[in-house]
């Protein structure tokens, strides 16, 4: 069978949900993104407060939630 | 550890740093006509030429010039495009697709092709444009085809838990938003540049050890030769790869702003 008589997927799939090896780029996207919206959530509450420690806290609620969010989109199906 | 023995030596040896990137051919200042501006002319009118050779006269036997247009076209109609967006609608995104990974992966190459010896993209401008024309397309066409509350609605995928939604929500617009587009430029920047800088420092400490050091030195500069040669097939090798990796991301962030669904 030539490349031009085979169908590329089923037509029905046309729609166009990317491949599976595409959440491998957009999980390392989103980790990123947790980080940094926790570690800035965290920086701007010490900035109100005065602290020097929320950042911390931020960046790692940041971390967990990023991570819980992955498992429950990639992982528990 | 070479180039301390050299400066103790008394002699000077300037390391590469990121003010080699910074060739302006004539004029100065911001809207100095630099080497880069000049490299990037030179591949446009190369895969022009390329293209328009390569299908001057089509068969359906092909001959090696047009295989050889077929088997790139092919990868990122075929493999990329059709096998990322879907058979449906991938087709109007193939002319963008391959003009985006012709001219990085020429741009690229230049890095090692002498007498060019340039990588455009190590000049973060060059990225910055080539993702914002994505960024714009692939954000236009999701709202276009879901509308803006569908599309900024749509980030977030359905059966999470409500208690984390508004924290999704914040994280994917953050992603789709920021992030990607961030890294897709920096990556292929980053890439660039780095490669370049390593071959530049090996290639030119390698020779100033041949000529201007003690025999110790001399004798040291042939391997470091031979590890220049070896990183020049490494970056053969990183410019291919990341031309690919541009594309299919590109095409991966059409598709999910497309898809019915995240």
């Amino acid at each position: 069978m030539t490349d031009e008589e085979r169908p590329a997927r089923p037509p029905e799939d046309g729609g166009g949900e990317p491949p599976p090896e595409s959440a491998a780029w957009r999980v390392t996207s989103n980790l990123l993104a947790g980080v940094l919206l926790g570690g800035a959530v965290g920086w701007g509450v010490d900035r109100l407060l005065g602290t020097d420690f929320v950042v911390a806290i931020g960046l790692l609620a940041g971390i967990a939630l990023t991570l819980y969010y992955v498992w429950l989109r990639y992982g528990t199906h | 550890m070479s180039l301390r023995l050299l400066a103790a030596a008394g002699e000077s040896y300037e390391t590469p740093d990121s003010g080699l990137f910074w060739q302006p051919l004539f004029g100065s200042g911001a809207f100095a006509v630099t080497r880069p501006a000049v490299v990037i002319l030179l591949s446009v009118a190369l895969i022009a030429w390329l293209l328009v050779a390569g299908t001057k006269r089509l068969a359906v036997v092909p001959g090696r010039k047009q295989m050889a247009v077929e088997a790139v076209y092919g990868l990122v109609r075929n493999s990329v495009a059709r096998d990322i967006i879907g058979s449906r609608e991938f087709l109007r995104y193939v002319p963008l697709l391959f003009t985006l990974f012709s001219l990085i992966l020429v741009n690229n190459l230049f890095g090692v092709i002498p007498p060019v010896q340039y990588p455009t993209m190590s000049r973060i401008g060059f990225p910055i444009a080539l993702t914002l024309v994505v960024y714009v397309i692939y954000h236009v066409m999701g709202v276009r085809r879901k509308g803006l509350g569908g599309y900024l609605g749509g980030l977030v995928p359905s059966g999470l838990p409500k208690s984390i939604v508004w924290y999704v929500w914040i994280l994917e617009f953050l992603t789709a938003f920021v992030i990607q587009p961030v890294t897709l430029a920096l990556r292929l920047f980053g890439n660039m540049f780095a490669g370049h800088l390593i071959l530049v420092l090996f290639i030119t400490g390698a020779e100033y050890m041949l000529l201007h050091g003690d025999i110790g030195l001399k004798v040291v500069s042939i391997p470091t030769f031979l590890m220049a040669f070896v990183l020049t097939i490494f970056e053969l090798l990183v410019e291919f790869l990341q031309a690919y990796v541009f594309t299919m991301l590109a095409a991966t962030y059409i598709a999910s702003s497309l898809a019915a669904e995240h």
